[in-house]
């Protein structure tokens, strides 16, 4: 039961990370111009405001999922692989993303779908219940 | 099982709540922390830089994680030049309403241009990624 909560808490509050910066993409805070002043996005061929969105929508898109628990081991992959990202691009700098990292890997590999969606569709739902 | 359930609903609340706080007012929030009791004053202000030939020339010095002056106060309708000397790394200021956007090579320094034309207050960020502090590297803009 305590694991439960523990799994609980980690997912929504990973989950608000993601869905605050992915909000702030579009309303154009300071990280939305830093993407568009670093050499890997303007080198990128299209414009560097479709990476803002693009980095904005996954953001938005991963934290929500995390909030209700949809699909978490699929999502907390994805927010591994935007923190590493973010990790290397930024050089290793922003240290506190990798505690974030930590939490997305153990996400995705133990699997907990207290209050989540994902327990919907839990095979042994209905014998256990 | 009741309690648990109350307990969920009051994480999921705040979740929602504190994100919906935070995503609405960054300017806010950051502004508890400096210049709270000069904007109280209001008129007490002090206008940033000086005039020359009817240009508003302000120096602003950008260190890792602040820029100075801060707040940067103009008048409204007065055309701005800000000269932007970076004193450590690379940094920028961006200030969105005004398409100022300017990036400083280390120790370098460049100025931008624009005409004040909307009243209120700003907010000014370095806009090239500069180090761990580099999120809360903010600045007002003020023009009055």
């Amino acid at each position: 039961m305590k694991n439960n909560f523990v799994s609980l808490i980690m997912r929504v509050s990973l989950g608000i990370v993601f869905l605050i910066f992915g909000i702030g993409k579009f309303k154009n805070d300071i990280w939305a111009e830093t993407i568009r002043s670093m050499d890997f996005f303007i080198r990128l061929p299209w414009n560097v405001n479709i990476s803002v969105a693009l980095v904005g929508i996954t953001e938005i898109l991963t934290g929500a999922a995390l909030i209700i628990g949809l699909f978490t081991r699929l999502f907390a992959a994805v927010a591994a692989a935007q923190l590493m990202g973010i990790l290397i691009l930024l050089k290793f700098q922003e240290t506190r993303d990798i505690g974030l990292l930590g939490m997305a890997i153990y996400m995705t590999i133990v699997r907990n779908d207290f209050f989540a969606i994902d327990w919907l569709w839990r095979k042994s739902k209905r014998g256990a219940r | 099982m009741k309690k648990h359930f109350i307990l969920i609903i009051a994480l999921f609340l705040l979740a929602f709540v504190s994100s919906y706080c935070f995503a609405a007012n960054p300017i806010k929030e950051q502004n508890h922390k400096g210049h709270h009791q000069q904007k109280k004053e209001g008129e007490g202000l002090v206008l940033s830089g000086k005039v020359e030939n009817g240009i508003r020339i302000v120096e602003v010095k950008a260190s890792r994680y602040k820029f100075e002056p801060d707040p940067i106060v103009v008048r409204l309708g007065e055309k701005v030049r800000l000269v932007v000397t970076s004193t450590d790394v690379a940094h920028g200021i961006a200030i969105s309403e005004f398409n100022v956007k300017l990036s400083v090579s280390a120790g370098k320094t460049e100025r931008i241009e624009f005409i004040a034309d909307k009243q209120g207050e700003f907010h000014a960020y370095c806009s090239v990624y500069c180090g761990p502090g580099h999120g809360h590297m903010h600045a007002s803009f003020i023009v009055g």
